[in-house]
């Protein structure tokens, strides 16, 4: 057939429902991992797995290393030493999720396809939860099973059972508060630098004042404004370690539940392919 | 065109839309058959608004619209079955043309697969007319400069005689004018 003669066709074929997110998924990691960039970013967040990953091996194999032996603080501290990551990969991925779309106009291409406003922003959210449980549940559950492998048994891992659920828990609280709340604020702006400075700037103020109360108050009662110390604190007490702060851990809970939830609020009121202005 | 025309695309009754204490839209009862129908009107007609209304992008304030018999607020899956470009679409830097139309009828539920193949015969296509142009290019160069009477026939030297008469008439004319002007 000659190309003149091939005009507009209807497709015919079939089509897949309800993998909307699924695409939004697939389509931001596919551009994630084609940046350079992002893969060493990735490659460097793993740097403290291969460290623990030694530690754990000196102390199944050598006796004199045995100050090293693991724990449940040695996961609850591996955590903390993936915040720097978690951190640099929110900024590096979250910021830009929204704020690209609403600058580019694509929100409204988006949303005028078979795709509800849930879909897009779980689809979104996916691509960063993904990542960042790449860098904190992954290496610490690999941890945990290279700690059996190097040890030949399960002595460890009877005493700690509870690490399973605990490092998925802390995990998922982790992943899912700094990824609601930075999509949050991507949907605020069209400028993705401004995002990534104001959630920088909202962690480091909020850290800073809990600094300064503790500073004046000679305790840390007052640990709860800062997002992270919310963090730290559930961390502590879903890994059985003395808690860091003061505060009672049920009130950290609620405001990370209600970081997510004003989240959430924020988004459904953000997330549309109209902006309307009343 | 009828009000409320049974085969209509697009069907509206009553629809108004008001972003606030502005009006977007006042009342509309209007009936799109298929085809291709341009939206005319001044600045503020509500033109953009009524697309957004059509393509379910807002929600009516009153009244109700339909796209091809089924109601479009609320409704993602007639989205299937109708295609939208909104005006002032920007390009992402981090995204391939190929990699964005992807997941653009990704969305659309088209698979992987699918796309695959409708890219492979879309850029075959493509690089067969670029193959004929380049040929047709490289023809033309060969002879057209060269050779362009036994290329092209009599009809490229009668061309080139013709210019050069209307190019000698003007000459002279000029040059009248310059002696008329000398007397």
């Amino acid at each position: 057939m000659p190309i003149h003669d091939q005009g507009y066709r209807r497709y015919g074929g079939s089509r897949a429902g309800g993998r909307a997110w699924w695409v939004m998924f697939t389509t931001g990691v596919r551009t994630m991992l084609g940046n350079r960039r992002w893969i060493v970013l990735l490659v460097v967040s793993w740097i403290p797995f291969v460290v623990r990953a030694v530690q754990f091996y000196l102390a199944a194999n050598f006796s004199q290393a045995q100050i090293v032996a693991p724990s449940a603080a040695t996961f609850r501290d591996f955590f903390g030493q993936q915040d720097l990551f978690v951190f640099l990969m929110t900024i590096t991925l979250g910021a830009s999720a929204i704020a690209q779309d609403r600058r580019a106009n694509a929100l409204q291409i988006y949303l005028s396809k078979p795709l509800t406003r849930l879909e897009y922003i779980v689809g979104k959210l996916s691509v960063l939860i993904a990542f960042l449980l790449f860098v904190t549940w992954v290496p610490a559950m690999l941890l945990l099973v290279l700690q059996v492998l190097f040890a030949g048994n399960f002595t460890f891992l009877k005493a700690n059972a509870y690490l399973f659920p605990a490092i998925t828990l802390f995990a998922s609280i982790e992943v899912l508060m700094v990824s609601m709340c930075m999509l949050a604020l991507s949907s605020l702006s069209t400028n993705s630098r401004f995002v990534g400075i104001l959630y920088t700037a909202l962690i480091f103020f909020s850290k800073a004042l809990a600094g300064v109360l503790f500073a004046v108050t000679r305790g840390s009662s007052f640990s709860w404004i800062s997002f992270g110390n919310n963090l730290a604190l559930l961390g502590d007490v879903i890994f059985r370690v003395p808690p860091q702060f003061e505060t009672p851990w049920p009130v950290s809970l609620a405001i990370v539940l209600g970081l997510i939830g004003l989240s959430a609020v924020i988004l459904e009121r953000r997330v549309r392919g109209v902006e309307i202005v009343a | 065109m009828s009000a409320t025309g049974v085969d209509a695309v697009v069907s509206s009754e009553h629809l108004s839309k008001w972003y606030g204490q502005v009006i977007g839209l006042n009342d509309v009862t209007v009936a799109v058959p298929s085809g291709i129908t341009g939206l005319l009107g001044p600045n503020g007609a509500g033109k953009s608004t009524f697309m957004k209304l059509i393509t379910g992008q807002l929600k009516p304030s009153k009244g109700g619209v339909t796209v091809l018999g089924e109601p479009i607020w609320g409704n993602p899956s007639a989205y299937f079955r109708i295609g939208f470009c909104p005006e002032q679409d920007r390009f992402y830097e981090r995204m391939t043309g190929r990699e964005w139309v992807t997941a653009l009828v990704g969305l659309n539920g088209i698979t992987d697969a699918t796309t695959a193949t409708a890219y492979s015969v879309a850029q075959q296509l493509v690089t067969t007319a670029w193959n004929i142009l380049l040929a047709i290019v490289l023809v033309v160069w060969a002879f057209g400069w060269s050779g362009g009477k036994q290329l092209v026939g009599d009809s490229y030297a009668e061309a080139k005689q013709k210019a050069a008469e209307q190019q000698a008439a003007r000459k002279e004319k000029k040059e009248a004018k310059r002696r008329a002007k000398t007397a």
